[in-house]
């Protein structure tokens, strides 16, 4: 007889190749963007043709800071699937130039908690469980320690 | 290009109505401009059909216009596209129309928008709105929703502005009053701007009464014309003029340099800008807005970006009342998606069937006089439709319609 036991879980990553996941506690997780070696324009997630001078195949993939400037936010109050309210939805931009979505970490979900272009630094780790019980892998952001 | 108009228009109520098919409301519309223009439906000779989710939602993933106009409206033979664009697939559907006549191949063109969300489960559908940004990449799957993309750019205006969660709730009210006296309308009370600020706060400063409902469903239709042989088909209706009809997708901004990218980037203008040069008409020569508001604060933040205040304005702008029925640019005067309601796919037909009401002056309890007291004699929708794609909405559409 055999019983549905889940297996152990695994960790998932929103997408391969937008970041590197820490592989031991010494180990570092970054994101991965690309940058035009025509124009200089950095974008996230990579790319493989520029946007900004339209040239096909210039993008270099480049290991990205993570040190960001918090742009805008919002508390949340009502989730979708996956997610429990209330929780920050937020928008950095990134010192290479790029602005990106990302969920806030190692603070309270409330407003009081951040200030609008307060210094922001990317963690890479379990933002939730998926919908086969394993954990999704992505970016966080949280605000830089003074 | 030959000159193009408008000469029927026609909607299915918005709403939920779960016992009415895409068939059922697909016939409603289209008939009802059949009739509004006198036409023989014989006589369209190409349509366009604008949806966006029967597929996810009723698993009718191909020749959705095809089955709707055959099996609901009765229509056979003529060639049927099939246009999504998000919530500018009906709007870009027009334009498809507009573009078939324009072009001198057809002389009569049908463009349709319908849509049913009250069909299939919450989570399908959740599922097929994620769709509607990069799935890949976008923040679907990490918690970002429409409507928390917006309150954090509400956040931000709010405090480089000094704009008011009051004022977007004048927005809102102000849109529900319109949509009161429109019997197309999905809502049809009338909430003060106590009621939106009470209503639950769904991601702040953004409360559920400031935001597009997530099940809509509804349709609209509009047939257009070469306007050199628009006598030959119809003489029931005075004719509205397409002065432009322009279709924009999404720019590129380097937020490196931040001194290229607007403020108002989620609620781009560059359609409408488009518009303005060829239609020879500018902010000020418009008498009446239909704009995107899925929520209210977008109204706010379209005021500026289509040029009708200073930036920053926007809340002055609605606390002189200049956008109600009786200011100077009567904006949504149909309720917008807000109090209308947004059924994504026909939601650009109701924006242009508004504003051929209007212009002809039949949009009863709630038409605007224009300036010469006759209507107004010219009117202006802004469409968006798609998510972000890295940076801004997918779809943007900017027409220009007058008498």
């Amino acid at each position: 007889m055999t019983t549905n036991v889940p297996g152990p879980k695994k960790a998932v990553p929103l997408q391969q190749g937008l970041f590197h996941i820490p592989a031991s506690p010494g180990d570092t997780g970054y994101l991965i963007g690309s940058k035009c070696s025509n124009c200089g324009y950095v974008a996230f997630p990579r790319r493989v043709v520029c946007a900004s001078c339209v040239k096909d195949d210039t993008m270099k993939e480049l290991r990205l800071s993570g040190k960001a400037r918090l742009d805008r936010f919002t508390v949340a109050h009502q989730a979708p699937a996956g997610m429990t309210a209330p929780y920050i939805q937020a928008y950095v931009q990134l010192e290479e130039g790029p602005m990106l979505y990302t969920l806030v970490t190692g603070v309270e979900q409330k407003a009081e908690a951040l200030q609008l272009d307060q210094p922001m630094e990317a963690v890479i780790e379990k933002i939730r469980e998926d919908e086969q019980g394993n954990d999704l892998i992505a970016w966080k952001f949280r605000p830089v320690k003074r | 290009m030959r000159d193009v108009v408008i000469i029927g228009v026609g909607m299915h109520k918005f709403g939920r109505f779960p016992e009415v098919s895409v068939k059922e409301m697909t016939r409603t519309a289209v008939w009802a401009a059949i009739r509004d223009a006198g036409i023989d439906p014989k006589a369209i000779q190409c349509a366009y059909v604008g949806n966006c989710l029967q597929g996810a939602l009723q698993g009718q993933h191909a020749a959705r216009g095809h089955i709707a106009l055959r099996s609901g409206a009765g229509l056979s033979g003529l060639p049927i596209v099939n246009v999504e664009s998000g919530t500018a697939s009906a709007s870009l559907a027009f334009r498809q129309a507009w573009i078939a006549v324009a072009s001198g191949l057809h002389d009569v063109g049908l463009a349709l928008g319908v849509e049913k969300m009250s069909a299939g489960a919450t989570a399908q559908l959740l599922a097929a709105m994620g769709g509607a940004v990069d799935v890949e990449t976008g923040g679907g799957r990490m918690g970002l929703t429409f409507v928390g993309e917006f309150a954090a750019l509400v956040d931000k205006l709010i405090r480089s502005y000094g704009w008011t969660q009051k004022q977007m709730a004048k927005v809102a009210a102000k849109n529900f009053y319109n949509a009161s006296l429109n019997p197309y309308a999905e809502h049809q009370k009338a909430y003060t701007v106590e009621e939106v600020l009470a209503s639950p706060v769904v991601a702040y400063p953004l409360t559920r009464l400031m935001s597009c409902s997530a099940r809509v469903d509804g349709a609209g239709a509009i047939i257009v014309c070469a306007k050199e042989v628009a006598h030959k088909y119809t003489t029931r209706k005075p004719l509205v003029n397409v002065a432009a009809c322009v279709q924009r997708s999404v720019p590129f901004y380097d937020f490196s340099k931040p001194e290229t990218v607007p403020i108002t980037y989620a609620h781009d203008p560059s359609s409408v800008m488009e518009a303005y040069q060829i239609a020879g008409a500018g902010p000020k020569d418009m008498e009446i807005v239909q704009c995107h508001d899925a929520f209210s604060i977008e109204e706010m933040i379209s005021y500026q970006a289509l040029g009708f205040c200073a930036p920053g304005e926007g809340g002055r702008m609605i606390d002189e009342g200049r956008t109600s029925l009786k200011g100077d640019v009567p904006y949504n005067t149909d309720g917008g998606l807000v109090a209308r309601g947004n059924p994504i796919g026909a939601t650009g037909a109701a924006q242009i069937c508004e504003t051929v009401w209007q212009i002809r002056g039949e949009a009863g309890a709630r038409q605007v006089p224009g300036r010469d007291g006759k209507g107004p004699k010219i009117g202006l929708v802004h469409n968006a439709g798609g998510g972000p794609v890295e940076d801004a909405i997918a779809s943007l559409m900017g027409i220009v319609l007058k008498r």
